[in-house]
């Protein structure tokens, strides 16, 4: 069929088909750029037809390749026609053409405007279109508004609403300021209410991409998302033409349950239980069929729904229905739902309790890794390595090993890795674990590189009981025929190493090891002989007696290679030679190596390095990032034979340079150079425990370099003065201009922390800081918990404590760099001096790239956190309470503008201050009395009692009674107990409805009131 | 419902090929890849009725489909109006 009506253009499309080759094609085209390019240098001779076919040529031109570097403007002058053929195109053929920065866009703005405001909804649809399609800068500020007005008018059909909430998509990707969250937000919960699916799929594109940046501006989405789930679910009111293959548009569930993972959580039990039978129905009704394409589309939903439901946390039975429902994907014959299933596990690990569930596919899994296909082996590599635990690891292992030698090339690298990693971090016992590397050497040696084999020697030199199994081993391996050269290498480092203690051993005295590594000299590389000098060296000054025949040949080896033209080669050889004629000397020099210092897998390391994100679900990275790594830790014994670590200054001759010549200068690879350069190593390395872990046993690698030492200055007139009234006691925190947002709202985390004694102090997308606290009579141990999230290192860390006047605080080191996902424990000594409500403000910055963020904050020792509840009887209570007789010592107050609280909860609160309520015995039940014992070096323990006066009828007021030893004490544990209760801000009350003192909280029987001094004299106010 | 690939051929050149293959069997006996190449401009035109700023627009065939009779109404009396003898003397003018 020809081009309607367009003749020229078909003749031109069908001679360009019919040109012979490439060369013929370009002069055609030249030709007819030539021509067209006359034709408009004569605009005023164009009819608009004209003009529109030669605006087709063009973009046809351009399609096959060519540059089209004229015609722009008459293109862009095609928008402003007042017909829809010529304006249709003009709209194409500028959204193909032009870029978003191309200047000529700036002329159409206003007739796309006019398009877009106007009446006649086939412009606004093409006017949209190409907005979206271009979309730049300077259209997002100047159409954004008109987009939204066409988006939420109920006025315009769908067709035009549809584009323009994609175009406004468009618009705010480019900039996001154009949308105004704080009314956007109700506008987007309207829109959700839409009944066509078309403008419903587009909106909630829209909203997916407003979500991911401010989630908490759209709650008011969510329980609508969740509506529309389950109108697509139980397919209720959705047209046939919205099904596809019988499942209710399946673009939109995918959509729908992506918004809804942006949110941390569904907190609203009605909405996450139909929620819960939504995902159910979801996990019930997809199936294996033989429909490519049904298939495509339910599993497209099922997996974005699996995605849901690890984010969810769904109860263990869900996630076990998941894994099951994965495991019939896993066997099934279609490679491309094998491979989903595998991957899809794969994610399901991040979530904790599943393990166990898909153990029970492990042998299924490990068929996948024979799978004919490689992507679906290597998800299996990718599921057996995540899977593998302390139970699984001698199994899933060993089927790394067997298949190591069949496993095509590609792979075999990555392979070896991780059966190094999980043999490492799992071993159950270490010679198994030595066992497993050399077999990994053996079966795969040029593929396991040098970090494989050097924490296996890491691994040896650490452990004493592991020496003897070791050097057996290897010697067991050096008889074979052909071996690696990294055996060669391995091997003959521990036989010099640990050798000796073979010696009663048959075909192990030093004249037989000598001669079995000696015979693999001549099929070695130069990187090897300098391994195999030391070994000889150290083989010689183990001979004891000292044997005439072997030194000869060692002292000929050395004579020889003391020419080489090698100069590592040549130097050992000089130096052993001449170290060797030194007789006791060498002894010292060539003892054993000393314990290598506890750090972290260099392999482990590597792996986290080449970790790819193929999963794009912001959830289920952030809980990868929080998954520990629990990998065997080099242990840091100090040496029991007396030869301490500080033998370093003896250099290079002391230690067998194995790697000198090649990975010095790789300064990430951190185990070659331990063993190249233990010089490297502090002896001063600050105890462990320090940088201890709340995570998990993740070493750490390194000792911090220098660190920051608390400052102790002390704040004069920072509120110390006890008698500061006034609220302003708190001390402004966190207003900086920081470009780094911290997850949370800090005051809220810090009056929680008030109240508690562990938590998240300050939490943003570099660092989290906890805090555990223990608090013991007048003194306190805060320990602060610096959590690096990031994958690279925080650096410039600095924690710099201001102390109010009444309390003593030292804080230990804080390191200048927090390694990645690392973390670090800072404690906090404190000491209360005295009574007090100020803040110890705690002033912390780090550098993360270029940016330094600063941020102060409170820290949670406060007056409360010195008290200790205990119970008193009325017999205690009441002429303690007598004795204290009116201010300073017992202080009253009205209080107004609670929390309204129940009376019972109004109990629990006080009770969580560490006051404890002591029921019965106020004669009222609306009164509540508590003691409590508070805590300072001035105070030391003294008695507080409280009693608090409620009104059923106003629960906003309450009168309150402190009492205490001592006057300061007793002032500050009543503005104290009053800034806890009262809600803040504290709205401005008319005095008018308010009595001055309220009746109810007058003593209700003449008994009471006699045996209580306070309502006398609230009485007698 | 919607068939359709984004070709890049041997040459780099982008086509659509198997677009709508049901709407198109009830329009037209056959869509063969040279309709398209003949018909690049209305490929366009409903790639951008399907999608927009990169996201599905609209996954109806029916919704689709009256937005190009539509769009095809209006060339059509474009046309006529084209042809109406006002024009033809305008051209012939020329």
């Amino acid at each position: 069929m020809a081009l309607s009506g367009m003749r020229g253009l078909s003749v031109f499309i069908s001679d360009i088909r019919n040109c012979q080759n490439k060369e013929q094609e370009r002069l055609r085209v030249d030709k007819e750029l030539g021509n067209v390019r006359t034709r408009f240098k004569n605009e005023k001779g164009l009819t608009p037809y004209e003009k529109k076919k030669y605006v087709w040529k063009m973009l046809y031109i351009y399609m096959l390749g060519y540059d089209v570097d004229f015609g722009h403007m008459e293109a862009v002058s095609l928008i402003s026609a007042p017909k829809y053929p010529e304006k249709q195109v003009g709209y194409i053929v500028t959204s193909c053409l032009l870029n978003e920065n191309h200047d000529f866009l700036r002329l159409a703005i206003n007739t796309v405007r006019n398009d877009i405001i106007g009446r006649n909804e086939t412009f606004q649809c093409l006017a949209l279109t190409m907005v979206g399609n271009i979309g730049g800068r300077e259209f997002a500020e100047s159409l954004a508004p008109d987009v939204q007005k066409l988006l939420i008018s109920s006025s315009y059909r769908p067709l035009v609403r549809k584009k323009a909430a994609l175009c406004l998509l468009r618009l705010y990707r480019k900039n996001p300021d154009v949308v105004n969250i704080d009314g956007w937000a109700d506008r987007m919960a309207q829109l959700l209410d839409e009944r066509d699916l078309g403008v419903l799929t587009s909106s909630m594109s829209l909203l997916v991409a407003l979500v991911s940046n401010h989630h908490d501006a759209y709650w008011s989405c969510l329980p609508k998302c969740v509506k529309i789930l389950e109108r697509l679910a139980r397919n209720q009111d959705i047209p046939q033409e919205y099904t596809y293959y019988g499942i209710p548009s399946p673009w939109l569930q995918v959509k729908t349950m992506r918004v809804l993972q942006y949110f941390p959580t569904v907190e609203d039990p009605n909405t996450r239980r139909s929620l819960f039978e939504v995902l159910q129905r979801i996990l019930m009704g997809t199936d294996v069929v033989k429909n490519v394409n049904k298939n495509n589309a339910s599993h497209a939903v099922l997996f974005e729904a699996l995605a849901l439901v690890m984010h969810l946390d769904a109860e263990k039975e869900m996630m076990s229905q998941c894994v099951a429902l994965l495991g019939k994907f896993i066997a099934v014959r279609e490679p491309n739902i094998r491979y989903l299933g595998l991957e899809n596990m794969t994610r399901m690990l991040m979530v904790t309790d599943v393990q166990d569930i898909i153990k029970r596919h492990q042998a299924q899994i490990i068929t996948s890794l024979k799978d004919p296909d490689v992507s679906i082996r290597r998800r299996a590599l990718d599921l057996l390595y995540g899977m593998c635990d302390v139970s699984n690891a001698k199994d899933i292992v060993e089927e790394l090993l067997q298949y190591l030698s069949t496993a095509d090339f590609a792979m075999r690298e990555e392979l070896s890795l991780k059966a190094a990693i999980l043999a490492e971090k799992f071993a159950p016992d270490l010679s198994w674990y030595v066992d497993v590397i050399l077999q990994l050497i053996d079966k795969a040696g040029d593929f396991v590189s040098d970090d494989i084999w050097f924490r296996v020697v890491q691994f040896v030199t650490n452990n004493e009981d592991l020496q003897p199994y070791a050097a057996a081993k290897a010697r067991e391996y050096l008889d074979k025929p052909a071996i690696h050269e990294t055996m060669v290498k391995v091997s003959a480092y521990i036989i010099g190493e640990f050798g000796h203690l073979l010696a009663r051993r048959p075909g192990c005295s030093p004249k037989e090891l000598f001669a079995v590594i000696h015979e693999k000299l001549p099929t070695v590389s130069t990187s090897t002989i300098p391994i195999l000098l030391s070994t000889y060296a150290k083989i010689f000054m183990h001979t004891q007696p000292p044997d005439q025949e072997l030194q000869n040949q060692i002292w000929a080896i050395f004579n020889k290679y003391e020419s080489c033209i090698d100069v590592e080669i040549q130097q050992r050889a000089a130096e052993y030679l001449a170290l060797s004629r030194r007789g006791e000397a060498l002894v010292d020099i060539l003892a054993e190596m000393p314990k290598f210092p506890e750090r972290q897998s260099a392999l482990i390391k590597k792996a986290e390095d080449t970790e790819v994100d193929t999963a794009e679900q912001s959830a289920i990275k952030l809980r990868a990032q929080q998954q520990t790594s629990n990998a065997l830790v080099v242990t840091d014994q100090r040496p029991a034979n007396g030869t301490p670590p500080a033998n370093h200054q003896l250099g290079l001759v002391k230690i067998p340079n194995m790697s000198s010549n090649a990975d010095h200068n790789s300064t990430d690879q951190g185990l070659s150079q331990e063993n190249g350069t233990l010089n490297k190593v502090d002896p001063q390395t600050p105890s462990p425990d320090l940088l201890g872990d709340l995570l998990g046993p993740l070493a750490i690698e390194g000792p911090p370099g220098t660190a920051v030492q608390s400052h102790q200055t002390e704040i004069p007139g920072s509120g110390g003065d006890p008698n500061a009234v006034d609220a302003t006691a708190i001390v402004p925190v966190g207003e900086e201009p920081n470009s780094v947002q911290p997850i949370g709202n800090i005051a809220e985390r810090f009056h929680a922390l008030c109240l508690k004694d562990s938590g998240v102090l300050y939490e943003d997308p570099n660092i989290q800081i906890g805090i555990k606290a223990e608090w013991r009579l007048h003194q306190g141990c805060l320990v602060l918990f610096l959590g690096n999230k990031n994958t690279s290192p925080l650096v410039s860390v600095q924690a710099v404590i201001m102390p109010p006047s009444h309390f003593k605080m030292e804080l230990s080191l804080v390191p200048e760099t927090i390694p990645p996902r690392a973390q670090v424990q800072c404690p906090l000594e404190v000491v209360n001096l005295r009574p007090s409500r100020d803040v110890a403000v705690l002033d912390f910055s780090y550098k993360f790239g270029h940016n330094m963020v600063n941020v102060k904050l409170r820290l949670p020792a406060v007056l409360n956190k010195f008290l200790q509840p205990i119970p008193v009887s009325a017999e205690e209570f009441f002429p303690q309470w007598r004795s204290l007789t009116g201010p300073p010592l017992k202080l009253q107050e009205v209080v107004r503008g609670v929390k309204p609280l129940p009376l019972a909860e109004m109990a629990n609160l006080i009770n969580s201050f560490r006051l404890m309520v002591c029921p019965g015995l106020d004669p009222n039940p609306n009164n509540l009395v508590a003691s409590t014992t508070f805590y300072s070096e001035s105070t030391r323990a003294m008695l507080c009692l409280a009693r608090i006066e409620t009104d059923p009828a106003d629960r906003t007021q309450l009168r309150m009674t402190v009492a205490s030893g001592d006057p300061t004490l007793t002032f500050e544990l009543k503005e104290f107990i009053k800034e806890q209760i009262v809600n803040i801000p504290v709205a401005p009350r008319a005095p008018g409805p308010v009595p001055p003192a309220p009746p109810v909280a007058q003593p209700t029987s003449p008994a009471a009131a006699l045996t209580d001094p306070g309502a006398l004299l609230a009485g007698l106010l | 419902m919607i068939h359709f690939v984004i070709l890049v051929s041997r040459q780099g050149k982008v086509r659509l090929t198997k677009w709508f293959s049901t709407y198109s069997q009830k329009e037209r006996s056959k869509v063969c890849e040279l309709d398209l190449i003949f018909n690049f401009h209305k490929a366009y035109y409903i790639l951008d009725e399907l999608l927009l700023a990169g996201e599905l627009q609209e996954s109806s065939k029916r919704a689709i489909g009256r937005m190009i009779a539509i769009h095809d109404r209006f060339v059509e009396a474009a046309k006529e109006e084209a042809s109406s003898i006002s024009n033809l003397l305008a051209q012939v003018n020329m």
